[in-house]
């Protein structure tokens, strides 16, 4: 690596290149898509990209430990399906929050204690809950549509809805209320930053105190409760409970983090770059439908995306370089 | 033969080995009938696909660097898809040439990820998840719908020789198994080991890591094409979305089979009991006729019990040189 290429490097990795790519795929779109840039479309990209970007936050928290959560789009379906029961049953829309957020929590949780405990990789230990919740739910809704949406949550997500004076919808201002908040939680608090210690190096944390256990049950356990609340608003877009509602999810939230240039190593990223990787992926999505793509060739052209994005600024160095 | 079990016992296998032959009892005692000459072809046509393909999981995994191959799925029905929706129609279908042809698709495939990852320094998960979006999208371009119409050979390769008693299915695992030893025996899998435990120190030991890791992968991408022949003898059509479900089977059956997900260790055949033992659950589950409903609850809950068993053992077994080290 030549010295003069250091700055331009130095520059890359503090994060203004996702906002770039954001407005680039952005521009690209409004120069090749007609209507890609009014209002209206952008309102509705935003309330998409924040279903997507609400789990992503979650994602984000585990990744930063260094782990993955598969269990995303199982909780996500649970969260849709365990709202839209309840609801349609005529439960208090409060009593259903603490209820989906708890249970998102507590499935969290046990992901969390379990990777810790016995020291197994989170892929695997996802995986397996991810399939005893989505096997629980099916056996609760015998794999039916069931219940429906309280009708505020339907406004809550609707595009065209505002929040106030602003013009966007109450999900997408709950969705950057919750990233910035997670953001500040990461940044400026004890428990925030031994996240960022335990990612990058798990010994030096241990030799700091750093608790293994309670930091990486905390991440999952966020990770559960904001997928199943990302379920719960879904359940506002879609109006009905159905478990598969998930299934997107679990690649788009993982591509989301790692497009906003979180290390899936773990130890480096932030949330903010998350919200700008959700962005990202629903522009770039909306880009392909108005390109009047096949959704098989939307999602060939989104993975090489994907991966040459992440070659602007997720390269590892170079083996001669770490020694 | 007490110090043999406890020799067993401090095998990182021990687990799994037990597991499959608690699971083969319980199976076979609820339904003989699974290992009879008229069941057995079917049963291995149904098994074969999946011990490839965690098989071909398992280079990349060695490899380390969070090393996952999660394109190996979608690549078992990119092999499906193109025998029978363009070699088939296009003349190509013969033995003689559609099979190498294949096994040359899954090796580019797996090159393509290797050299991503060796020479672009990029994440194997983020590059293998972008190869998992691209295949299971150029699966559904060249089939959108799931046909039938396998060329003769497939057939072939469904029915069993004595009787039902030797499945011919099974040669494309002899064939993976080979493969796997001869690699062994010029050394390559040491240097993948090498690689995935440390790659500093396997860089200066003069180790070539960078094509090492492209080996790694093209391996990968070898035994998911003979997972995806596999695939095309179980299913005896073409079907663009059945192989995404393998990734994470494939995933779970090499933790399973006692291989570290970091890398630098493991066997090849710990993930294959580990694909043996997740198919016994499930052959176990509908053979005591579990609703089907319940099946996936179950399926993950005997998967968590598996691994935390399995850790248990594997960390008494890394605690041992530990004390010893400074």
């Amino acid at each position: 690596m030549s010295v003069s290429e250091l700055p331009v490097k130095q520059v890359l990795s503090k994060g203004p290149i996702q906002l770039l790519t954001v407005v680039g795929v952005f521009v690209l779109g409004m120069l090749i898509v007609p209507d890609f840039a009014t209002f209206s479309s952008i309102q509705a990209m935003l309330v998409i990209a924040s279903f997507l970007g609400v789990a992503a936050i979650g994602q984000t928290f585990v990744v930063l430990i260094g782990g993955i959560d598969l269990s995303v789009p199982a909780l996500i379906g649970a969260g849709n399906v365990i709202a839209a029961r309840l609801a349609g049953n005529g439960m208090p829309s409060p009593v259903v929050i603490l209820i989906v957020l708890g249970l998102g929590a507590l499935c969290g949780a046990i992901n969390g204690i379990v990777t810790s405990l016995w020291k197994l990789p989170s892929l695997v230990v996802t995986l397996a809950t991810a399939s005893v919740v989505g096997g629980a739910v099916l056996l609760w809704t015998n794999a039916t549509l069931t219940g429906s949406a309280p009708q505020w949550l339907t406004t809550f997500t609707s595009a065209a809805s505002g929040t106030g004076p602003i013009p966007l919808a109450p999900v997408v201002v709950l969705w950057l209320v919750l990233a910035l908040l997670a953001q500040l939680f990461i940044l400026r608090t004890k428990s925030g930053r031994q996240i960022y210690l335990l990612g990058a190096n798990r010994e030096a944390a241990r030799l700091m105190l750093v608790s293994e256990r309670g930091i990486t049950t905390v991440c999952f356990a966020l990770s559960g409760a904001l997928a199943a609340l990302s379920g719960l608003l879904l359940t506002g877009f879609t109006g009905a409970g159905l478990f598969t509602v998930g299934d997107p999810y679990l690649f788009q939230s993982i591509a989301a983090v790692v497009i906003g240039g979180t290390s899936l190593l773990g130890g480096r990223g932030g949330i903010v770059r998350s919200v700008l990787g959700s962005l990202t992926l629903v522009a770039l999505t909306t880009l392909l439908i108005g390109l009047s793509l096949t959704s098989a060739a939307q999602q060939a052209v989104l993975g090489a995306v994907i991966v040459a994005v992440t070659a602007l600024y997720g390269r590892d160095r170079a083996l001669g370089d770490r020694i | 033969m007490i110090a043999k079990l406890a020799g067993l016992r401090r095998s990182p296998l021990a687990v799994v080995v037990t597991l499959v032959a608690i699971l083969l009892v319980v199976n076979i005692s609820l339904t003989p009938s699974m290992l009879a000459p008229a069941q057995l072809p079917n049963t291995l046509n149904l098994l074969v696909p999946s011990v490839l393909v965690a098989m071909a999981s398992t280079p990349s995994v060695m490899s380390g660097r969070g090393g996952i191959d999660l394109s190996v799925g979608p690549l078992l029905g990119v092999v499906n898809v193109f025998l029978v929706g363009l070699l088939v129609p296009y003349g190509l279908g013969g033995a003689g040439t559609a099979i190498p042809i294949l096994l040359v698709l899954g090796i580019v495939t797996g090159l393509v990820s290797g050299a991503l990852v060796a020479f672009g320094r990029l994440q194997p998960v983020v590059v293998t998840l972008g190869g998992y979006l691209v295949l299971s999208g150029v699966a559904l371009v060249v089939m959108p719908q799931p046909v039938g119409g396998v060329p003769d050979w497939v057939s072939y390769l469904s029915g069993s020789w004595f009787g039902g008693y030797l499945p011919r299915s099974v040669l494309l695992v002899v064939v993976a198994v080979a493969v796997w030893l001869f690699l062994k025996r010029r050394g390559a899998i040491g240097l993948i080991l090498a690689t995935g435990s440390d790659d500093r120190a396997a860089h200066t030991s003069g180790v070539r890591v960078s094509r090492v890791l492209c080996l790694a992968y093209a391996t990968g991408g070898l035994f998911a094409a003979l997972a995806g022949i596999g695939l095309s003898v179980l299913i005896q059509s073409g079907d663009p979305s059945i192989g995404k479900q393998y990734t994470l089977a494939a995933v779970a059956a090499v933790a399973l089979g006692g291989n570290p997900l970091g890398g630098g260790r493991g066997t090849l055949v710990g993930p294959i009991l580990g694909a043996l033992s997740l198919f016994l659950i499930q052959t176990l589950l509908s053979g005591a006729h579990v609703s089907s409903l319940w099946i996936q609850v179950v399926y993950g809950a005997v998967l968590l019990f598996a691994i935390c068993t399995n850790s248990s053992i594997a960390s008494r077994l890394t605690a041992r040189p530990a004390l010893g080290s400074p």
